[in-house]
Formats: C-alpha cells, structure tokens, sequence
C-alpha cells in the first residue's frame, strides 16, 4: 500500500476511535495530511478524495484481525 | 423513539424550571435557566451521538452487515445528523457564545457524516472511491 494513503487510513481509523475533544485533535492531523496530498492535486476535489479516504478506511477495517467488541442489539 | 425521549428530557426540564419558580418569589432568570437546560440536553445529545457511533464502528465498519441491518444504519444515522442541524441552530445562536460546545457538535456532524457516507453516499460508489484513490496515490 501506498505509504500516504496507508498513514491517511490511519489518521482516519484514530478519528473514528476516538470521541470529543481527541477526535477534534485527531481530525485536524487527518486533515493536515490530506491538506499535503491535495497540494500535489491541484484538479481534483477535496471533497471527493475525503470520501474516498472513508471508504478506503472501511476496506481497511475489514482486513484487520483484531476487531472492537460487538455492542449488544439492544445498545 | 428519540421523539419520545426528547420530549421526556423537555418536560423534566420545564418541572424542574417550574419548581424553581414555585419556591421561590423573586422573578426567575429564565435566560440562565433556557442556557443550562440546553447545555444539558446538548450533553446528553452528545452521548447519543456517541453511542451510534460506537455501534457503527462495531458492527458495522469492522463486521459485514446485513441489509436489514444497513437499513437500520441508514435510518438512524439520517436523524442523527438532523438533529444534530436542529441542535447547531440552538447553540450557535451568537447571543447563547458557547463556541467550545458548537466545535464538539461539529466534530460529531463530522463522524456521523462519515459513518453515513461509509455505506450509504449515493454521489460515490465503491468503484469510483478506488478509482480516485489509484489516481491520487500511485504506488
């Protein structure tokens, strides 16, 4: 995997884990490494690529061997 | 449901205010009082938020869904944002100046916007994602 496309899914898995005030923190360092990819990507939407980084993410948590514990259907 | 449970924490808070009201006789500073009540019951919304947000992580972004499952996801996580531009219109009101509560709000518009668009975003499918990506990070 591409090594800032792979550091972009991880910033993202730290905003998705995290809650208030870390995940304030962690998303401004996900949004300062994208900040650095769009650079280089004058033509293409922020937009898009964010949406896009959400789904690679996903692919990403799929793979993962340890998973966070299933909530109860009630929860 | 959440309908339900809002108008329970509004109708305690109105006895609660009444109350204030009843034992006391000076004028009561309904201001102060419309400001906590909104800054509690955005706390509790915050809670909420957060407790979808765990289920989503854990049954859905680690796990395969099913569809009936995804439908529920769907459901739940178009009135979570709803109420979450319900609640923005309450507290970003410049007269009630709370932007630490404001910023916290949008940082769970942020995730709950995501965690919708993880399965549901009709603008991008999951082909068009990858295509960007591979565009984007050539390996």
């Amino acid at each position: 995997m591409n090594p800032e496309l792979e550091a972009l899914i991880l910033a993202d898995e730290k905003v998705s884990a995290s809650k208030d005030k870390e995940a304030e923190n962690c998303l401004l360092v996900f949004e300062s490494l994208l900040d650095k990819v769009m650079e280089r990507q004058p033509k293409m939407s922020r937009d898009i690529v964010g949406k896009s980084m959400v789904k690679a993410h996903r692919k990403w948590a799929l793979k993962q061997d340890c998973k966070p514990p299933a909530i109860p259907a009630k929860a | 449901m959440a309908y339900f449970h809002l108008a329970k924490a509004l109708r305690e808070g109105f006895l609660c205010s009444m109350n204030v009201v009843m034992n006391d006789s000076r004028v009561p500073d309904i201001q102060a009082q419309a400001r906590d009540l909104t800054i509690r019951q955005t706390e509790q919304w915050f809670d909420w938020m957060d407790g979808m947000l765990e289920v989503h992580r854990s049954m859905f972004v680690f796990r395969e869904p099913t569809q009936a499952q995804l439908q529920e996801h769907k459901a739940g996580l178009k009135l979570a944002i709803r109420y979450c531009l319900f609640i923005n219109t309450l507290i970003a009101d410049p007269d009630f100046n709370e932007p630490d509560l404001v910023s916290r709000l949008q940082v769970r518009v942020r995730q709950l916007q995501d965690a919708y668009d993880t399965f549901h975003d009709a603008a991008l499918s999951d082909a068009q994602a990858e295509e960007v990506l591979k565009q984007v990070f050539l390996e």
